[in-house]
């Protein structure tokens, strides 16, 4: 809890000073009590020498020893005083207070008729402060006086030992104020901490639990905070709604994207038809580089027997290239309904795209006829790819012959067609440019020349294992990143009777 | 004989309650202990004193008048003594003190009734000035102490007793007599143990003997409590034997002690001591250990034996405390205490009670202080029945100075007529 982790380090810092000032005063205060009770003690202990001394002579020239005895047992009561002797001039004690005896400290003193004083350790009484008081000059004798030194000592103890009780005392009222204090700051700090748990615990929806009023109208850095944190909620929370319907926008679009590539996908024809009776094989598939894409293929069977086929790729990529595909290849489809002429029907869809091509988007188009019984292929191509001539055990030839201007660029661009003979077993392979300009992570383009390696290597199979292979090689070539492009591939086999295989 | 004792006993009760005297009582002030380590010694000056009184009063008292004690416990604290002091002087009733017990109490008394015994203007005028002398009397206290007995105190005080002086000087002689010349002194640290200090210290140089070693001991100190320490300090210096000023408790202690530590030397004590529970405490500490604590002891006296029936003063002493067994107030009585039978101390205390009604007696109807000094001062050779006449004058308060010296023979103290043997 940060409360108490704030209160440790006030705490700490208290017993610091606390500490600090405790030995400050006790040092201040115990030098100071032991001087003035030094002085008060040694003043108390000359007093009374003194006062012994001039009444004592008196009782020792009239040879009483108990009352003097009698009168330093009254001033041995005294508190402090540990001990009190007279002593004649012949060096005898004539009375004193010590019990059991005189100690062996005392028993042999220097005295010359002058007031001495002396720190003396006296065994069985402790420190002394001893004090010499002669009588008549040291004629007639000398009074000792003993002042307890311990007695000063203890009284500095318990006088130190009370000023820490009132150190401690106020230490712990401190102690109690400061945790107040501390706690009165942390509350906030706290029920922030709380609050922002709370925020991402509920996932940064609305609803949480607010901060308290008192809190954000404190005016202290905390409210400051407070305020930022509230703020910056408000922001987090709008943004992550914004997020959120922006996420939601985008799956909807993704699944009309979605639809739409089942449209698009709808409108061509699935690949690898049957073609009962006649000596045909084919097979068709295309890859957009993203949901819905520019290119295209189609193909149908005439009720005369020719193959309708095209292959196609809109300039652009995504829904306007692939309304654009869509509205193309539909041209070109109702175009061949009503025309076995490839150039015609280029050049009718031509004038069809071109006429209010605000977008400035084109598309190149290979389309032909394949008449099933004969090979005779008419074709006419609108700016694509040249297809490949592919014959097994030779080299792929590209068809050069026949190569018009590409589609929705101009609308009055002639189209011109061209015919070629399909050699049994011989095959038509069409693609886009998604193909050969598919490219691996250095950037290196795939290019025809690996294009034309797969053409010669799996020409033997059906037009879908040659199909396969191309776009597995395109798809290992280009690595884990997306396509860049649509690709599209179609191969069409003439196989009449008796062709291999 | 026992049943005859008591038979007798009723008959002079029966008697003395027909003569008892019911005037306006004659009240003496004493203050002693009756409680702390020396309540014996109270108790019993005090029961000695009650018994003669009650026979007194029994026979028809002072001119009819009844003698009371106003008795007051000071602990044996000289403030205690000098607070009780106070409260008699500012009696009117009290007409002097008596009995009181203590030389460190009565030490501190004394200037008190110096200073409150003062002139008295009784009548200023341009003519004449009248004075009179407002005296405070303190008549036979329990202690030998020798600011009583020598200025400036000693006209205040009357002495029956001998003083320590003549005590140590009686031991000290003893001990040289039989060749005992090295003397230690075991004394209470106040003025009663100065008193025997000083005392032996100016017996010495009278019969060449020297002190070689003194150690003191805390006034109040129990019987529980060591000696050990002082028993080692006079055991270093070899003495011949050791003279002990102090109360019965510590007293002995000290010998339990020095016997314990196989000292075997006589061991004086002052009359001051209370020698039957000084005695007490000695057989019973003899008995729980299976010693002999009360061989070589030698205990000074300053009356005769109570046992000696050849004086006429301790047939009556006996019989008095037979009939009357005196008994403290109950205010000041201590329940642990079991009174003695007879005791040297309760015996005193009777002789002092019989001068003070003899003094008292002869003053007559005026006992102001200065009559009773007067009264006082006149008696000579008054016989007390002790075989000793007793007599004082305007410069001798003194009313005795002869000493008994006495040992434990058979648990009780006969006259020593023998120099002393060492114990064991």
């Amino acid at each position: 809890m940060p409360g108490s982790r704030l209160f440790r380090k006030t705490l700490a810092v208290m017993v610091v000073l606390f500490g600090i000032i405790s030995v400050a005063t006790s040092l201040l205060y115990g030098g100071e009590l032991h001087r003035s009770m030094r002085a008060e003690y040694e003043s108390k202990g000359r007093a009374i020498g003194q006062s012994i001394s001039d009444a004592g002579v008196e009782l020792l020239l009239n040879r009483d020893v108990e009352t003097i005895q009698a009168t330093i047992d009254q001033y041995a009561e005294i508190p402090g005083v540990s001990y009190v002797a007279v002593q004649e001039s012949d060096d005898t004690l004539i009375a004193h207070t010590f019990v059991p005896e005189v100690p062996a400290a005392l028993r042999e003193l220097a005295r010359d008729g002058e007031v001495r004083l002396l720190e003396l350790p006296v065994e069985g009484i402790g420190d002394t402060l001893h004090i010499t008081t002669p009588m008549l000059g040291g004629v007639a004798g000398h009074v000792y006086v003993g002042m307890d030194l311990g007695v000063i000592r203890a009284r500095i103890w318990s006088g130190v030992l009370r000023l820490q009780l009132l150190i401690g005392a106020l230490f712990l009222a401190s102690v109690g104020v400061a945790s107040l204090l501390v706690r009165r700051i942390a509350r906030p700090l706290v029920r922030l901490a709380e609050h922002t748990r709370a925020l991402s615990a509920a996932g940064f929806e609305a609803g949480g639990p607010p901060l308290d009023a008192a809190t954000l109208a404190a005016k202290d850095e905390v409210g400051d905070l407070a305020r930022s944190l509230d703020g910056m909620s408000h922001e987090l929370r709008d943004s992550i709604e914004r997020l959120r319907q922006a996420t939601a926008a985008r799956e909807r679009l993704e699944s009309e994207l979605r639809i739409a590539r089942e449209i698009q996908m709808g409108i061509l024809p699935k690949g690898e038809p049957h073609f009962p009776n006649l000596p045909l094989r084919l097979d068709a598939s295309v890859h957009p580089a993203r949901e819905v894409g520019g290119d295209f293929y189609d193909f149908f069977l005439t009720e005369d027997e020719r193959l309708y086929f095209a292959i196609g790729d809109v300039s652009g990529k995504g829904v306007p290239a692939a309304l654009f595909m869509a509205v193309t290849a539909t041209l070109l489809r109702n175009a061949a309904r009503g025309s076995a002429d490839p150039a015609r029907i280029l050049a009718q869809a031509n004038r069809e795209l071109s006429r209010d091509n605000d977008s400035g988007m084109f598309v190149t188009v290979f389309l032909g006829f394949l008449e099933a019984r004969t090979g005779r292929v008419s074709y006419c191509n609108g700016g694509h790819n040249p297809p490949y001539l592919v014959t097994a055990g030779a080299a792929p030839r590209a068809i050069e012959d026949g190569r018009c201007a590409l589609l929705g660029w101009a609308s009055e661009t002639a189209y011109r067609a061209s015919e070629l003979v399909l050699a049994p077993g011989q095959s038509l392979f069409l693609y886009t440019d998604g193909v050969t300009e598919a490219h691996d992570p250095s950037g290196a383009l795939f290019t025809e020349r690996r294009l034309e390696a797969l053409l010669v290597r799996d020409t033997a199979g059906p037009p879908a294992t040659l199909t396969a292979a191309v776009l597995r090689a395109v798809d290992a070539f280009a690595g884990a990143g997306p396509p860049a492009d649509d690709v599209t591939v179609m191969a069409l086999r003439f196989e009449p009777e008796g062709a291999a295989p | 004989m026992r049943r005859l004792v008591v038979a007798l006993g009723l008959a002079l009760g029966l008697g003395a309650r027909a003569n008892a005297a019911e005037g306006e009582p004659i009240v003496i002030g004493m203050s002693a202990a009756f409680s702390g380590p020396s309540a014996a010694l109270g108790i019993e000056v005090y029961r000695g004193a009650q018994a003669y009184f009650a026979a007194v009063n029994a026979a028809g008292g002072i001119d009819g008048q009844p003698v009371v004690i106003r008795a007051l416990d000071d602990r044996y604290d000289p403030e205690s003594a000098v607070e009780n002091t106070l409260r008699f002087l500012d009696d009117t009733d009290v007409v002097v003190l008596f009995n009181y017990v203590g030389t460190p109490t009565v030490t501190r008394v004394l200037p008190l009734l110096k200073l409150k015994s003062r002139a008295e203007m009784l009548l200023d005028t341009d003519f004449f000035k009248l004075w009179t002398q407002r005296d405070i009397l303190l008549f036979f206290a329990f202690t030998g102490a020798q600011p009583l007995r020598e200025p400036p105190y000693g006209d205040f005080v009357f002495n029956l007793r001998a003083s320590y002086r003549d005590e140590t000087d009686a031991l000290v002689r003893h001990f040289a007599a039989s060749g005992r010349r090295r003397i230690g002194v075991f004394y209470q640290a106040d003025a009663y143990g100065r008193s025997g200090w000083d005392g032996v210290r100016r017996a010495l140089p009278r019969y060449r003997a020297a002190l070689v070693a003194e150690a003191t001991y805390r006034r109040g100190a129990g019987f529980g409590e060591s000696f050990a320490r002082q028993v080692d300090i006079l055991r270093r210096a070899e003495p011949d034997a050791v003279i002990a000023v102090g109360s019965y408790a510590a007293c002995a202690g000290f010998v339990r002690d020095a016997r314990d530590a196989g000292l075997r030397i006589p061991i004086a004590n002052l009359s001051f001591v209370g020698s039957e529970n000084l005695l007490a405490y000695l057989r019973d500490a003899g008995e729980r250990r299976g010693r002999d604590y009360t061989r070589g002891l030698v205990n000074a006296q300053v009356v005769p034996s109570y046992e000696d029936l050849s004086l006429p003063a301790v047939v009556t002493y006996r019989e008095h405390m037979a009939r009357h067994d005196p008994r403290p107030a109950p205010e000041l009585a201590t329940p642990t205490y079991r009174p003695l039978p007879y005791s040297f101390a309760g015996f005193e205390g009777y002789l002092n009670a019989k001068l003070l009604t003899e003094i008292l007696r002869r003053a007559g109807d005026a006992r102001s202080p200065a009559r009773l000094r007067e009264v006082a001062e006149d008696i000579r050779a008054l016989d007390l029945g002790i075989g000793t006449p007793v007599g004082f004058s305007a410069h001798d308060h003194q009313g005795l100075d002869r000493v008994y010296l006495t040992t434990v023979e058979e648990d009780r103290f006969v006259p020593l007529h023998e120099p002393a043997v060492a114990a064991e």
